[in-house]
């Protein structure tokens, strides 16, 4: 008996090492739920494979259809207002404020090629803070030290004006 | 005999009465009680509470003064910087009352003298509001929170505002003010004659932790520290081994320094703990995981792992006396590094130990704890905790009770005397 347990106890640590509570849950959870989808196995196969892996938290529930939601898959490193609700675009200032020179990097995820794609977060400068549509992600987002990642600093360094409008999201093109 | 004047002037009345001296008599009356009925009557409206009671005194007329800020005690906070244009406010601790406030520009910065005797603030202006010529300053207010003087800088970095953006050596001698245009540089303002010293170039490098005297720490994005000493009017730059992955596992920007005693607490997204001595010899005490000394397996950086972590922006605390630290956690993936932290965890860093975890009100952002012997700890709410935002909750550090709640107090720190 104290064998078995001893192999008991060993594979429960290593699952322990190897996942956490909620991530074990959601899976042990998520065969539960699929069960009845096993005849189906063959044909949903054929579509994961032209899934893509999910890179993070955000890529996992972005979507590509609405450019003015948090979850819009290019805004996954985005900090502030998006001009999308501010009378601009994804990659459009609005009228008044002008794009500044400066700007950070993010990597993100296509929901639906799978592919990884470097986007510039260029800031509009010149009018006051819209005040719209605020989100906070921060995929990869890394400190002020190292500040080509960084979505805390003011990126309107170089523009006419340093006064903070809205954030856009500008494709620079495929990360790999 | 001749006639009295008077008695001819009644007789006339008398005859001009009427000739009837009764119908004179009533008539007097009527106007005597006419005119004592008017005379009550208004006194009455004048002053209805005056009937039989003395007549009240005279209310002193009053000059507008400035309340006398008291002396400092243990449990003074200060609370501000916003990306907005706003204020520093001077809370007490022990009753939850303003104070006072000092006035900052939209992205400033705010720092305690040593001895609480100043108050500074790094804040920048431009000359017709969001153009023109630009100002930046480093504002010194004494302890009854008067401008006292305005140094003049080259510049600074606006961000969202970050406590090592501006820092005051442990001396108070000098001020430390990070600017990135897009270089990386410090500006050193010498305290003792409210002048600007020089200025220190820090290349690939960024924020300020201040020593005890001349010389400062700056984190990398090579992942080393870089260590700045003076050296006559000039600063000397090295750099320490490389000890954190700045690119997948960065150390918080706002980690803690007591620097009196030189000593960092730098904790990276993941939750290890790299204890260091800065100072002209910077190196690594100690590394520790904040999961581990819970008895919880270390995080990685794997994107998909959820597990407790260290969150939010001005996200830990540290009580010197009792070596206890304070730090804000959730639940989540790697790079969910700002997500609001929903407990305190409490750890014993001499045995690198979780001793306590503490339930707060609402999620936080940014905490401070004050350095007594009955230390308080200051939770300030953060932008997700619906109806509980721009909050101060005053909890007891050692067994978490919430003694009370702020309301209307937002910034983006709370500082105390020493952190």
């Amino acid at each position: 008996m104290a064998y078995l347990d001893n192999i008991s106890e060993r594979f429960a640590r290593r699952l322990a090492r190897q996942i956490s509570r909620r991530s074990f849950l959601s899976r042990f959870g998520a065969a539960l739920v699929a069960a009845p989808l096993f005849p189906l196995l063959p044909v949903v196969r054929a579509r994961a494979e032209d899934a893509p892996s999910p890179g993070s938290e955000f890529s996992e529930r972005a979507q590509s259809k609405d450019p003015g939601q948090c979850n819009y898959w290019r805004y996954c490193a985005i900090d502030g207002f998006l001009c999308s609700c501010c009378g601009g675009g994804v990659h459009t200032c609005p009228a008044g404020s002008t794009p500044s020179p400066t700007s950070w990097i993010g990597t993100c995820t296509h929901p639906e090629d799978g592919k990884q794609y470097l986007v510039s977060y260029r800031d509009c400068c010149g009018a006051a803070p819209c005040g719209r549509c605020y989100c906070r992600n921060t995929d990869r987002e890394t400190p002020v030290y190292r500040p080509q990642g960084n979505n805390d600093i003011i990126w309107c360094l170089g523009a006419t004006s340093m006064e903070y409008h809205c954030s856009t999201s500008v494709l620079v093109g495929l990360a790999e | 005999m001749r006639p009295h004047p008077a008695s001819a002037c009644c007789r006339y009345v008398t005859s001009w009465q009427g000739g009837s001296h009764r119908t004179a008599q009533i008539g007097r009356k009527v106007v005597a009680l006419w005119w004592l009925w008017a005379g009550w009557t208004a006194a009455l409206a004048a002053n209805p509470a005056s009937q039989g009671s003395p007549e009240p005194a005279i209310l002193e007329t009053e000059t507008s003064d400035v309340a006398v800020l008291p002396p400092p005690g243990p449990h003074r906070v200060l609370v501000g910087s916003s990306i907005e244009t706003g204020g520093v406010r001077v809370i007490d601790g022990d009753s939850g009352t303003r104070q006072g406030e000092i006035f900052t520009s939209a992205g400033a910065n705010f720092a305690i003298d040593p001895n609480n005797s100043y108050y500074y603030v790094a804040e920048t202006y431009w000359s017709r509001g969001n153009r023109g010529k630009r100002d930046d300053l480093l504002s010194i207010y004494d302890d009854q929170l008067k401008l006292v003087a305005e140094v003049t800088l080259p510049g600074r970095l606006i961000s969202l505002p970050k406590s090592p953006t501006l820092a005051v050596s442990g001396d108070g001698r000098w001020a430390y003010v990070y600017n990135l245009q897009p270089a990386a540089s410090v500006a050193v303002v010498d305290l003792s004659v409210r002048k600007l010293a020089t200025v220190a170039e820090i290349p690939g490098c960024g924020m300020v932790y201040a020593w005890k005297s001349a010389g400062f720490s700056s984190l990398c994005a090579d992942g080393t520290a870089a260590t700045v000493i003076r050296r006559g009017d000039k600063y000397t730059v090295s750099h320490s081994e490389r000890f954190f992955d700045a690119e997948l596992d960065p150390v918080f920007e706002e980690s803690l320094v007591d620097r009196s005693a030189e000593h960092a607490f730098f904790i990276s997204y993941t939750g290890i703990v790299y204890e260091a001595q800065l100072g002209e010899h910077f190196r690594i005490l100690k590394e520790w995981s904040l999961q581990q000394a819970a008895r919880l397996a270390p995080a990685t950086t794997s994107a998909l792992e959820y597990t407790w972590r260290p969150g939010g922006y001005h996200f830990a605390a540290y009580h010197k006396a009792s070596g206890r630290l304070f730090v804000l956690m959730h639940v989540g993936t790697h790079w969910s590094h700002k997500q609001s932290g929903t407990e305190i965890w409490v750890f014993d860093t001499q045995r690198q130990q979780r001793i306590k975890r503490l339930a707060i009100p609402a999620p936080s952002d940014a905490i401070t704890v004050s350095q007594d012997a009955e230390p308080l700890l200051y939770v300030l709410t953060s932008r997700d905790a619906g109806e509980a935002e721009n909050q101060l909750a005053i909890l007891n550090a050692q067994t978490g009770e919430v003694l009370r709640t702020v309301r209307g107090v937002s910034g983006s720190f709370a500082a105390v005397k020493g952190f």
